[in-house]
C-alpha cells in the first residue's frame, strides 16, 4: 500500500506543479497578488508530495518489495541495507525521481527563504521552476515510472551492478544532483527576470546564493565520483574525460563562470547580458548532461541506463527549455542597459578574463564530447576523442586562468593598479620560483613542464594567502590591528580566499600525481618483496574473505619503511554473486605525501601473484582541494550579505504571516 | 567424514556439471585479467617506455572509453602485445600507429588526427577563445573611452552633493523599515 | 478502501493549502509594490559600505565613492519607477507588470476551477497508470538459515580473519578447505587445499580434496592440477580406484583414447569380480572402443557417466537428462542463429559457440563454427591467432 501512496503522491505532485506553473505566472502578468501567492504553498506542497513518493520508493527498496518492477530489476535481498537505499538512485527511474525531488527542493527553498524577493519575480521564478518539474514529472510518469508493479511478484531481485556497491559511489549522486539540478534555480531566475523585464544588481544579489549552493554541491559531487573511480576502477586514474564525467564537468565550469560574473553584476551592474545568458547556458548544460547520460547516445563505462526512446523525450524537453529561454533572451536582449563601466585592468576586467577562459574551456569540453557523435551522424566517420585531446586543449587554457587568479581579487573595482598588485604578489612570485626550482632539483628526470605546474599551484595558494594578508594589512599595521581586521573580515572574504586556495591545492595534486607517479608491475611469490618509492612491500601470502554477496581473494602485503612496518594492505579480487562480476579492490596506504596503491592480479603457475603497484605523490590534494573549495563556498554562503538578500525585512514579515 | 561429505555434494553437483558448464560458457565471457601484465613488459626499457606512451593514446575498441593501457579487456591485451611486437620489429611510433589505423580505422586513436574532418574539432577552442577576446575587447575599449566622460544615465561622481544626500535620505525614509545600521 | 480514503485526505489537504492565498481577503495592507523590495536590497548594500568603513576594511574615500555610485543607481531606479526615464520597464508594462494591481480574474471561479482540476486530474492520471489493487510483497527470507549453518559461517569468518593475519599458517587452510567444499564453494576449496598442501605437505585427504574440488571448480574437466594431485595420491595409496578413475578420465579428455582404455582395463583387472561398478566401466570401455573405430571423440561432455561410476547410481532420471540436453541445445542453436544472422561481428560469441559444441561433443559442428569464424576474422591477425589457439586447445585441426 505504501508504494501506491507514493505513486499517487507523485501524480499529485506533478499536477500541483502544473497549477504552480500557471496560476502565479498569470497572476504576475495581470498584477493579481493573491494568484501570485499561490506559488508559495504550492511549491512547499509539491516538495512534500515528491518527498513522500521518494520515501515510498526507498521503503520498497529497504524491505525488498519484489512486487515493484524497479526493485526487482535493481535490487537483491542479500544486499546490505545501505546499498539497498542507494539502489533507489542507482538506476534510471529512481535517479529521475531524485532529479525532480531536488528541483522541488530548490523551489520550496525559494518559497520559504525568498520572502524578501520582489513578489512578481518570486512568482515567476516559482512558475518557471514548476514548469521544469512538470516536464520531468510527466517524463517519469509516462516513460520511466519507478512505481510500475509486477504481477505476480518476483521471488528475488536481479541485483545492482556490483561495481556500484561502494560507499562513495552510493552517495555521490545526491550531491551531484543537488549540484546540477541546483543550477535550475539560476535558470528560473534568469527566465523569470526576462519575463519580468527587470534585470539589475538586485537580481544578481538574489541569484548568487542559489548559484553558490549548487556550485558547492556539484564540486563535492564530482570530487566524490573521481575519488570512487580512483580506488574502485583499479588502475589509479582519477579522471577519464569520459562523456559522463564531462556531462557533470561542463555545468561546473559554466557555473564557476556564472558565480564570478554575477559578482560583477551585483557590485557594478555590468555584464548583465552575459550573466543572464550564462545562467541559461549553465542549466542547459545540466539538461544536456541528463540527456547524454540517460539516452545512452554516448556509450561509456559509467552509462548504466541506456534507452534511446527515453533519450528522444529528454531531447524534446531540452530543446523546449533551451530554445524557449534563448528566444526569450533574444527578444529581451536589446532592452538590457549596460551598467557600470570599467577599465581593462580592474577587478571587473580580471573577472571578464576569468569568464572568457572558463567559457572557452566549457566549449572545448562540449565540442570534444559531442564531436564524434555529430561527425558520425553526418559523415559516418567514426573517431574517438579522448584524454590526449583534452589535455592538449583544455590544459593550456587553465594556465593563464591560474596565473591571473591571484591578481583578480587584489585589483580594485573600476580601475586597478597592476604594478601595485604585482608588488603585493612578490611573496607569491618568490614561492613560485622556489617551488619550481625545488621540484626540478628533486625530480630532475621528470617531465619538463611538471615543476612549472607545481609552482603554478603553489603560486595560486600563495596568492590566496596574500589576498587575505593584504585585506587584514599584515606587515602594515600593528598586531592588534591585524587581529581585529582578521576577526572583522566578512565571511565572503574568507570564503573566496579559501576556495582559491583549494584550487591551488588541487592543481598541485593533479600535477604531482600525473607527472611523478611511480609504477611497478611484477609477480611476487609469498615471502618475496619489492621496493617502490622508499617503501618495501612484502607479499605475505593470500587469504580468503567472504561478504554478504561476494567472495574475495586477498593478497596480504606488509608495507615497511626503514625497517619498521607501516601498514598491512589487503588488495583483492572480489567475485560478486548477484549478478556475477569480478571487481578488483585496491589496497591503498594513504598519506599526505602520497598514496601507495596496490592491485592484486592473477595467480601465476609458479604460485606467485601478479601485482600492480603505484605510488601517487600528493594525490590526496586533489580531493582535499575540492573539499576546501566546498567549505570556502559554505563559509561564503553563511555570510549575512549573501543570505538571500535582506534579513531585517524577512524577519519582520514572517512574524506577520503565521500559519502558512 | 570428509569422504562422505564430499560424496554427497559430489553427486548433486555432477548432475549439474553439464548444464553449468555449457550455460556458463554461453552467458559469461571469459573473466578479465587486468591491464598491462608482467609477461607483456619488454626487456628493453626504452622500447617499453615507447610502448606505454603509445598505448595511452590508443583506444580499447570494446571498452569505448579507456585506453588500451588502462583496459583489462582481452582485446586490449592483444593490441598491447601487437604494439610491442611492432616496436620490437623496429617500427617507428608513427608506423605502429599507422598500422593500427589501417587495420581498425581512426576510431582507435584517442587523439584524432588533423584533417578536414577534424578541423572544427581542433580549431574550435581557438575560435571560441578569439571570439571571447573580441567580445571582451569591445566591452573594454568602449568602457575606457567612455569612462573619462559622462556615463549615460548614471552620473559618475566620487562624492554625493548636498542635494543628492537629501534626496537619498528622502527615498530611504519612504519605507518604514529604513535602517542603515545592521 | 483505506487506500482511497488516504488519497482523499491527502488531496483535500493539498487543495486546501494551495487555495488558501486565493480565498484570503485582500486585507493585506502591506506595501506590495516591487519598489520597496528593491530598496531593501539597496539599503542593505549601503549598510554594507557603512559597515566596511566602520571596521576600516575600506578607506573613507573609497567608501564615499561606492556610496555615491550606489546612490546614483538608486536615483535611476526611482526615476524609472516614477516614469521619468524610459527604460526596461516599458517592456515590463507589456506584460502588465508594475502597474497598479488589477483584479482581472474572478477569483472565486478560479478557486472552484483549481479545486476541481487538482483532484480530477490526479485521480484520473493515477487510475490510468497506478495499480491500487496490487498488494505489496516485501521479501521474506524463504530459507531460514539454521543456527548450525550460521555457526559455520561465523567460524569460517574467524578462520579467514586469522589467515589474513598469518597467510602462511597451513592449519587454517586445512580447516577451511573441507568446510568450503561442504558449503559448495569449490573454487575456494580448491585454493584452500592447494595452500594447505604447499604449506603442510601432502596427505591423502588434501590430495583427494584438491583433486575433487579442482574438477568441480572447472566444471568437470580433470585439470592438470587435479591430475597431478591424483598421481601424487596414488603414490600414497596405489590401489585407490577413484584416483585411477579420474586419471583415466583425464587421458580420455586429453584425447588419449587408447591410454584411457588401457587404464580402465587395468582397473577392471585389479578389482573384485562382483564390484557393482564393473558393468559401468565395461560400458565405458566399449564406448571408447567404438569411438576409436571411426566415430570420433566420445562425448567428453557427458559427466553424468562419471558421476554414475563414482557414486554407483545416477541421481538423475533419464527424463530430466533429456530435458536438460534439449534446453542446452536450444541455447546453442539460438546463439548459432544469432551469429549467422547479424553478420557474425561478435567475436566472443563465435568462440563461445565453438566452446559449447566441443563441450557437447559435437565435434564436426565445432569444426564448422571454427571455419566460419576463420572466414570472418581471418584477416585480423590478432583474432586469427586466437582462433588458432582455440583450435589447438580442442584439437580441432587447423
Amino acid at each position: 500500500m505504501i508504494v501506491e501512496v507514493g505513486h499517487f503522491a507523485l501524480v499529485l505532485g506533478v499536477v500541483v506543479a502544473l497549477v504552480q506553473m500557471i496560476i502565479p505566472l498569470w497572476g504576475a502578468q495581470i498584477g493579481n497578488t493573491r494568484m501570485m501567492e499561490v506559488a508559495k504553498p504550492a511549491a512547499i506542497m509539491q516538495f512534500l508530495l515528491l518527498l513522500i513518493a521518494f520515501l515510498a520508493l526507498m521503503y520498497a527498496y529497504v524491505v525488498s518489495d519484489f512486487s515493484v518492477l524497479n526493485v526487482v530489476q535493481n535490487s537483491h535481498s542479500a544486499k546490505p541495507l545501505i546499498y539497498r537505499i542507494a539502489g533507489v538512485w542507482g538506476n534510471h527511474e529512481g535517479s529521475m525521481l531524485l532529479w525532480v525531488l531536488v528541483l522541488a527542493l530548490f523551489g520550496a527553498a525559494v518559497a520559504v527563504y525568498g520572502e524578501n524577493l520582489r513578489p512578481t519575480l518570486r512568482a515567476n521564478v516559482l512558475a518557471v521552476q514548476a514548469s521544469i518539474v512538470v516536464a520531468f514529472g510527466l517524463f517519469i510518469l509516462l516513460t520511466s515510472n519507478p512505481f510500475i508493479r509486477m504481477i505476480p511478484a518476483a521471488l528475488e531481485g536481479r541485483g545492482l551492478n556490483p561495481i556500484l556497491q561502494d560507499p562513495a559511489l552510493a552517495f555521490h549522486p545526491p550531491f551531484l544532483y543537488i549540484g546540477y539540478v541546483g543550477f535550475s534555480m539560476a535558470f528560473s531566475f534568469a527566465v523569470a527576470a526576462l519575463i519580468d523585464g527587470r534585470i539589475d544588481a538586485v537580481w544578481a544579489r538574489w541569484v548568487r546564493p542559489w548559484t553558490l549552493a549548487a556550485w558547492m554541491f556539484l564540486t563535492i559531487g564530482i570530487a566524490m565520483g573521481s575519488w570512487w573511480a580512483y580506488y574502485e576502477l583499479g588502475w589509479g586514474g582519477w579522471w577519464f574525460w569520459d562523456p559522463v564525467e564531462n556531462a557533470s564537468f561542463m555545468p561546473w565550469l559554466a557555473g564557476t563562470a556564472l558565480l564570478h560574473c554575477a559578482l560583477v553584476m551585483e557590485k557594478r551592474e555590468a555584464l548583465k547580458v552575459w550573466t543572464i545568458l550564462l545562467a541559461i547556458l549553465t542549466f542547459s548544460l545540466s539538461l544536456m548532461g541528463a540527456f547524454l547520460v540517460r539516452s545512452g547516445v554516448l556509450t561509456s563505462v559509467h552509462s548504466f541506463a541506456v534507452d534511446p526512446e527515453r533519450g528522444v523525450v529528454i531531447l524534446g524537453i531540452m530543446v523546449l527549455f533551451i530554445g524557449g529561454s534563448l528566444s526569450l533572451f533574444a527578444y529581451r536582449v536589446s532592452s538590457l542597459r549596460q551598467g557600470g563601466l570599467f577599465s581593462p585592468i580592474s577587478r571587473e576586467g580580471s573577472l571578464v578574463l576569468n569568464n572568457v577562459l572558463l567559457t572557452t574551456a566549457t566549449a572545448t569540453v562540449l565540442v570534444g564530447t559531442l564531436y564524434p557523435l555529430v561527425l558520425e551522424t553526418f559523415t559516418g566517420l567514426k573517431i574517438s576523442v579522448g584524454a590526449p585531446y583534452f589535455n592538449l586543449t583544455f590544459g593550456p587554457l587553465m594556465i593563464p586562468l591560474l596565473l591571473a587568479m591571484p591578481f583578480g581579487p587584489l585589483l580594485a573595482w573600476k580601475r586597478g593598479d597592476i604594478v601595485g598588485v604585482g608588488q603585493r604578489l612578490i611573496f607569491a612570485c618568490l614561492v613560485f620560483v622556489v617551488v619550481a626550482a625545488a621540484a626540478y632539483a628533486y625530480y630532475y628526470r621528470g617531465p619538463v613542464m611538471a615543476p612549472f605546474g607545481l609552482a603554478l599551484g603553489a603560486f595560486v595558494m600563495a596568492g590566496a594567502i596574500t589576498e587575505f594578508a593584504v585585506r587584514v594589512k599584515v606587515g602594515r599595521a600593528s598586531f592588534e590591528e591585524v587581529a581585529r581586521r582578521t576577526w572583522n573580515q566578512p565571511r565572503s572574504a574568507w570564503g573566496s580566499a579559501l576556495s582559491h586556495f583549494g584550487v591551488g591545492l588541487m592543481v598541485v595534486g593533479i600535477v604531482a600525481t600525473s607527472a611523478y607517479q611511480e609504477e611497478k608491475i611484477l609477480v611476487l611469490k609469498p615471502g618475496e618483496e619489492t621496493k617502490i618509492a622508499g617503501y618495501t612491500v612484502k607479499f605475505r601470502g593470500e587469504a580468503p574473505r567472504h561478504g554478504a554477496n561476494y567472495r574475495e581473494q586477498v593478497g596480504v602485503l606488509d608495507v615497511m619503511r626503514n625497517g619498521s612496518q607501516v601498514i598491512r594492505l589487503y588488495p583483492g579480487k572480489r567475485s560478486y554473486t548477484a549478478p556475477v562480476q569480478v571487481t578488483s579492490e585496491a589496497g591503498i596506504y594513504a598519506s599526505w605525501a602520497g598514496d601507495l596503491y596496490t592491485i592484486l592480479g592473477d595467480r601465476q603457475k609458479n604460485g606467485g601473484f601478479t601485482f600492480r603497484m603505484y605510488y601517487n605523490p600528493l594525490v590526496r590534494f586533489i580531493w582535499f582541494g575540492a573539499l576546501v573549495m566546498f567549505f570556502g563556498g559554505a563559509i561564503s554562503l553563511s555570510d549575512r550579505r549573501l543570505r538571500f538578500g535582506a534579513p531585517v525585512r524577512s524577519r519582520r514579515r514572517s512574524a506577520q504571516v503565521p500559519a502558512e | 567424514m570428509l569422504h562422505s561429505v564430499n560424496a554427497v555434494s559430489m553427486r548433486t553437483f555432477t548432475t549439474f556439471i553439464l548444464m553449468a558448464f555449457v550455460v556458463s560458457a554461453l552467458l559469461f565471457p571469459p573473466t578479465c585479467a587486468f591491464a598491462v601484465q608482467p609477461d607483456e613488459v619488454l626487456r628493453n626499457t626504452e622500447l617499453e617506455k615507447r610502448a606505454r606512451n603509445l598505448s595511452a593514446k590508443l583506444r580499447c575498441l570494446v571498452c569505448q572509453n579507456q585506453s588500451i593501457d588502462d583496459s583489462d579487456a582481452p582485446l586490449a591485451r592483444d593490441l598491447r602485445l601487437l604494439v610491442r611486437e611492432r616496436l620490437v620489429a623496429g617500427d617507428s611510433d608513427d608506423e605502429v600507429v599507422g598500422f593500427l589505423v589501417a587495420r581498425y580505422g581512426e576510431f582507435v586513436l584517442l587523439k584524432p588526427s588533423w584533417g578536414p574532418h577534424t578541423f572544427i574539432l581542433w580549431l574550435s577552442p581557438l575560435l571560441v577563445l578569439l571570439l571571447g577576446i573580441f567580445l571582451a575587447r569591445r566591452l573594454l575599449v568602449s568602457s575606457s573611452r567612455v569612462s573619462a566622460s559622462q556615463d549615460g544615465d548614471v552620473k559618475k561622481v566620487n562624492r554625493l552633493s548636498e542635494e543628492d544626500e537629501e534626496r537619498l535620505k528622502a527615498i530611504l525614509e519612504v519605507s518604514p523599515d529604513a535602517r542603515l545600521d545592521k | 478502501m483505506i487506500l482511497w480514503v488516504f488519497f482523499a485526505v491527502l488531496t483535500a489537504l493539498v487543495v486546501g493549502t494551495i487555495l488558501m492565498p486565493l480565498s484570503r481577503d485582500r486585507g493585506r495592507s502591506e506595501d506590495t509594490s516591487d519598489g520597496s523590495y528593491d530598496l531593501t536590497v539597496y539599503r542593505d548594500q549601503l549598510s554594507e559600505i557603512e559597515h566596511d568603513r566602520e571596521r576600516g576594511l575600506v578607506s573613507a574615500e573609497a567608501a564615499e565613492a561606492s556610496r555615491a555610485e550606489l546612490a546614483q543607481r538608486i536615483f535611476h531606479h526611482v526615476d524609472v519607477r516614477s516614469g521619468e526615464v524610459g527604460g526596461a520597464d516599458k517592456l515590463g508594462q507589456t506584460f502588465g507588470v508594475g502597474g497598479a494591481p488589477r483584479e482581472g480574474v474572478d477569483v472565486r471561479r478560479l478557486v472552484l476551477a483549481i479545486g476541481a482540476f487538482l483532484p480530477l486530474m490526479s485521480v484520473g492520471l493515477y487510475v490510468a497508470i497506478g495499480s491500487p489493487g496490487v498488494p505489496g510483497k516485501p521479501f521474506v527470507a524463504s530459507v531460514v538459515k539454521s543456527p548450525e549453518q550460521s555457526d559455520v559461517e561465523k567460524l569460517v569468518g574467524q578462520v579467514e580473519a586469522r589467515l589474513r593475519e598469518k597467510p602462511l599458517d597451513g592449519r587454517g587452510w586445512d580447516v577451511l578447505a573441507p568446510v568450503y567444499a561442504r558449503l559448495g564453494m569449490f573454487e575456494d576449496a580448491r585454493v584452500a587445499y592447494g595452500r594447505a598442501l604447499a604449506l603442510l605437505g601432502p596427505s591423502k585427504e588434501r590430495l583427494l580434496g584438491l583433486g575433487r574440488t579442482a574438477i568441480r571448480a572447472s566444471d568437470g574437466i580433470v585439470t592438470d592440477e587435479a591430475q597431478l594431485a591424483f598421481e601424487q595420491y596414488l603414490e600414497l595409496d596405489p590401489s585407490d580406484l577413484e584416483a585411477r578413475l579420474w586419471l583415466a578420465r583425464a587421458k580420455e579428455q586429453g584425447g588419449d583414447i587408447k591410454g584411457a582404455i588401457a587404464a580402465f582395463e587395468e582397473m577392471l583387472a585389479s578389482s573384485k569380480k562382483d564390484a557393482k561398478w564393473r558393468t559401468m566401466i565395461e560400458e565405458r570401455i566399449a564406448k571408447l572402443r567404438s569411438s576409436l573405430n571411426g566415430a570420433g571423440v566420445p562425448d567428453s561432455g557427458n559427466k553424468t557417466e562419471d558421476s554414475r561410476v563414482v557414486d554407483g547410481a545416477s541421481a538423475v532420471s533419464e527424463m530430466s537428462e533429456e530435458q536438460k540436453a534439449k534446453f542446452i541445445s536450444n541455447m546453442v542453436e539460438r546463439l548459432a542463429t544469432r551469429l549467422s544472422k547479424d553478420g557474425g561481428s561478435d567475436f566472443d560469441g563465435w568462440t563461445r559457440l565453438v566452446h559449447a559444441y566441443v563441450v557437447l561433443g559435437r565435434t564436426e559442428e565445432a569444426k564448422k563454427a571454427l571455419a566460419d569464424a576463420r572466414a570472418r576474422f581471418g584477416d585480423d591477425e590478432v583474432r586469427a591467432k586466437d582462433l588458432d589457439a582455440l583450435a589447438k586447445k580442442y584439437e580441432l585441426g587447423s
